[in-house]
């Protein structure tokens, strides 16, 4: 297959897992679009290095996060958090509020334990995998993983105790 | 391990999918609910996850590749760099055109208008006129003249090749084409207006337009005719009719 259409099936197969991992590396559609963009350009530049194709993945992913570091360094600045959006409790059982509620807790979470939450749920990567993109051993991986979903459950049942209390 | 234990392996990989040792039968058994909890919060994460992708995006990333593939060697830098040159060269160059009064430096728009068109029209119509020879004589042009109030009062001083009416712009003129000093020439003679006499050269044409009163005379030859002496010819011998 040639490089370019090694290319355009890379970015077909791909585009979607990165924009997502984007936006919950940093939690905008535009800058996540960005960053895609970057780390798309940059693939095409080293494609000759990647090697073995199952790789690509995290190949492309680790391509993003040093991109969105290099973001960090030329700006100097963190990113103003999301607004909380009254997501204290969530008041309503419709599904699509659910979702946004979801969300907004998953925004909330430290981006060490939403990043390997992101590359583990939809990225179907396994703790090691994880561990060798963002450079940690697997233990903590998991730890992480672990506190992830704990915040995430604790943030539920609380909406829930306080679902609760009102409705009683 | 502790129930603690197996709780926090729980949370950490759900799927169990790289467990080194399974929990046992009875310790699933004993955190059923437990591990369907977790299963069905990690269903809500994956769903919240999956947000919505630009539809086009795939398409833009790989036009954002093919036009760096196209400008190579430039790097993405100097290129932006050249172009954003460029936009300021043609923003300034933009400023300038609209802040000048260019009348008096270059052909104003009107002789440009007549001159293109006569030129474009000799140009599109010669393999069709080339090969004619109607030996048109006076009278006929004189009479084709007549809707633009215009007359020769002497015989044409040159052999007659071809005669018309033709569309000319937006305008209508008389189209003829005579045997010049060198080769054919064609004239023509429009309602539309111009100021001043003018020679012109263009696409390897040399042209002369001639002001009537409310009309022009326009000559073109190939390169090398004198239009110049041939319009100072026709110009005494063509009248309005009064």
């Amino acid at each position: 297959m040639d490089k370019q259409k090694r290319y355009e099936a890379l970015v077909r197969a791909y585009h979607r897992d990165l924009y997502r991992y984007a936006y919950w590396l940093c939690k905008d559609g535009h800058i996540a679009e960005d960053l895609v963009q970057e780390t798309c350009l940059r693939a095409w530049r080293a494609l000759d290095s990647l090697q073995d194709e199952k790789a690509a993945k995290s190949w492309l992913i680790t391509i993003l996060r040093r991109e969105n570091a290099r973001r960090f360094e030329r700006k100097q600045l963190e990113l103003v958090d999301i607004d909380d959006h009254s997501g204290e409790a969530k008041t309503s059982d419709d599904p699509k509020h659910q979702h946004e509620w979801l969300q907004n807790q998953i925004m909330k979470l430290h981006v060490d334990y939403r990043e390997p939450l992101f590359l583990q749920v939809i990225g179907g990567f396994s703790g090691e995998e994880i561990g060798d993109i963002l450079d940690l051993n697997t233990n903590t991986v998991m730890t992480r993983l672990f506190r992830a979903r704990n915040q995430l459950k604790e943030m539920l049942d609380e909406s829930e105790v306080k679902k609760g209390v009102h409705n009683g | 391990m502790d129930d603690l234990e197996i709780r926090r392996r729980i949370m950490s990989d759900p799927k169990q999918k790289e467990a080194d040792t399974p929990l046992s039968a009875e310790q699933t058994e004993a955190n059923a609910k437990f591990i369907d909890d977790i299963l069905k919060l990690d269903n809500q994460i994956e769903q919240a996850m999956h947000v919505e992708v630009p539809d086009d995006l795939a398409d833009r990333i790989l036009f954002n590749q093919s036009a760096e593939v196209e400008a190579t060697p430039f790097t993405r830098k100097a290129m932006k760099r050249t172009m954003a040159l460029a936009a300021s060269v043609a923003f300034a160059a933009g400023l300038l055109v609209g802040q000048i009064n260019w009348t008096p430096l270059v052909v104003s728009p009107a002789y440009a208008s007549l001159a293109d068109t006569a030129v474009q029209h000799v140009l599109d119509e010669s393999p069709f006129i080339d090969p004619l020879d109607e030996q048109v004589s006076s009278y006929q042009i004189n009479m084709k003249l007549k809707p633009f109030d215009y007359a020769f009062n002497q015989n044409f001083p040159y052999h007659v090749y071809y005669l018309n009416h033709c569309g000319f712009g937006s305008a209508n003129a008389m189209h003829m084409v005579f045997q010049g000093e060198k080769g054919r020439v064609t004239l023509f003679v429009t309602g539309i207006d111009s100021a001043n006499a003018k020679s012109f050269q263009k696409q390897g044409m040399s042209g002369a337009i001639t002001p009537l009163n409310g009309a022009s005379m326009i000559l073109v030859g190939e390169d090398g005719e004198d239009v110049a002496k041939i319009a100072e010819k026709l110009a005494p011998i063509i009248k309005p009719i009064s």
